[in-house]
């Protein structure tokens, strides 16, 4: 009896630490897109304004 | 130095050790063909600016002109709204649920993030002060309401229905904020279970999919303008891909107003969060201790930074106009890979993951919300407010 509820616990426990560990992942990789999007967003945005200062359109 | 982990070794281990940010994201490697499928199914559903004839939107356009029309009208173009942003999310769901999409596309199409988050900041090259000034300040108060309010009904519909606090604290944060984020960021928070967790983004997404079409439909019928439209989007759909997505279905103008306003609404999470966090404290996880100031810290959406740049060089009218325009084409070609992105990603089979149960509360509760958005702007319209 006792041996069901520790191991009902544990599992417990484990699932818990794995929502815990997913979402700190999943919130990494959130920021990490953020990033990325940064440097994509502006770096396209000066890319073209450099491009209409040459003159190419 | 405390040695970084990565990130399938926290996924599966679970680990106290720090967390190397760069691990998080998959190789170049394995992310090519996922990128290139929607780069290729984005062209060829056809893209502004890129000339290539055999595009599924001509090949619409042809139909249209060969079918007898309906009252006047053709079928896809006129009367079902197909643009390029549609057309590139219907063939993403289509082939995700029809033909399947293979594993190794998988790890590059998790980037529909990147280029959503891309084509908000790109958007800020097309606003200008005044612009800011007279869609901030409505659709900041609006979505503070929406925000705080929409977590409220779900939580008194949590508590009707006997949820239990940590699937009312899930579904309150997917409904009211950002949808999958949001639910994720809360998860922790509230100690909710594995099974939880899915069955609160099961549900949000399905409703997500749900406004993304009948939305448009329903604002048409109460002739919503575009911008009173993207405000509904923004205010009544959960997730932020699905929103600009359901306000594109609208119209142009419509998606960038979402686009807009669904920035408002991102930058309300890490507040939120906690609102929801308190508002449902009870027995269950009183002994959960969250410290206030990370939270508001790890939650804020820094990409919202990048937007700010990209519209203060605009204010500054730093670029003339053929430079504008060239960036609102590429801002489209951003949001359509965003979009096909995430029709290759929504699996039709999560409405069965949701279960009968969650479809009912979550509707009921996510229609609540959308009944009293379409309230609230359609007073603000006779008001004069919106036009």
């Amino acid at each position: 009896m006792d041996g069901d509820r520790s191991k009902t616990e544990r599992a417990e426990a484990e699932d818990l630490e794995k929502v815990a560990a997913e979402s700190a992942a999943k919130q990494l990789r959130h920021r990490l897109d953020e990033y990325i999007a940064i440097v994509l967003g502006v770096g396209a945005v000066l890319l073209l304004w450099l491009f209409q200062a040459m003159g190419l359109y | 130095m405390a040695e970084s982990v990565t990130y399938r070794q926290a996924v599966e281990g679970g680990t106290e050790r720090p967390l190397s940010i760069w691990s998080s994201l998959p190789d170049f490697r394995a992310s090519w063909p996922g990128l290139l499928a929607i780069v290729v199914i984005a062209v060829l559903c056809g893209l502004p600016g890129v000339d290539f004839p055999f595009t599924v939107q001509n090949l619409l356009a042809y139909i249209d002109a060969v079918l007898p029309p309906i009252y006047g009208k053709g079928l896809f173009v006129d009367l079902l709204h197909f643009n390029y942003v549609v057309i590139g999310l219907v063939a993403g769901i289509a082939i995700r649920n029809v033909v399947g999409v293979p594993r190794s596309w998988e790890p590059g199409l998790t980037y529909s993030g990147v280029f959503m988050n891309v084509g908000i900041i790109m958007l800020g090259s097309q606003y200008m002060l005044s612009d800011v000034v007279k869609l901030g300040a409505v659709s900041i108060l609006l979505m503070i309401v929406m925000v705080f309010g929409g977590a409220l009904v779900f939580i008194f519909m949590g508590r009707y229905f006997r949820l239990g606090d940590r699937l009312t604290a899930l579904l309150s944060a997917a409904f009211s904020m950002c949808g999958v984020s949001a639910c994720v960021a809360v998860a922790p928070m509230v100690r909710a279970k594995s099974e939880e967790v899915a069955y609160a983004i099961a549900v949000s997404v399905t409703f997500g999919l749900f406004c993304l079409f009948m939305l448009p439909f329903f604002g048409r019928l109460l002739h919503l303008t575009g911008y009173t439209f993207g405000i509904l989007s923004a205010a009544g759909v959960p997730n932020s891909n699905q929103v600009i997505a359901t306000g594109f279905n609208f119209s142009f103008e419509a998606g960038k107003v979402a686009g807009f306003s669904n920035i408002g609404r991102v930058v309300l999470i890490p507040a939120g969060v906690l609102f929801i966090y308190f508002m449902t404290l009870t027995r269950e996880f009183r002994n959960s201790r969250i410290k206030t100031w990370e939270v508001l810290k790890d939650k804020f959406p820094l990409f919202v930074f990048g937007f700010l740049v990209v519209w203060i060089m605009n204010c500054l009218h730093l670029w003339p106009q053929p430079a504008n325009e060239a960036m609102e084409k590429v801002m489209n070609w951003f949001f359509t890979l965003c979009f096909v992105g995430l029709g290759l990603q929504t699996k039709l089979g999560d409405l069965r993951k949701a279960g009968p149960k969650g479809i009912l509360i979550g509707y009921v509760a996510g229609l609540i919300r959308v009944g009293i958005c379409v309230a609230l702007i359609l007073l603000l319209v006779r008001m004069g407010v919106f036009k």
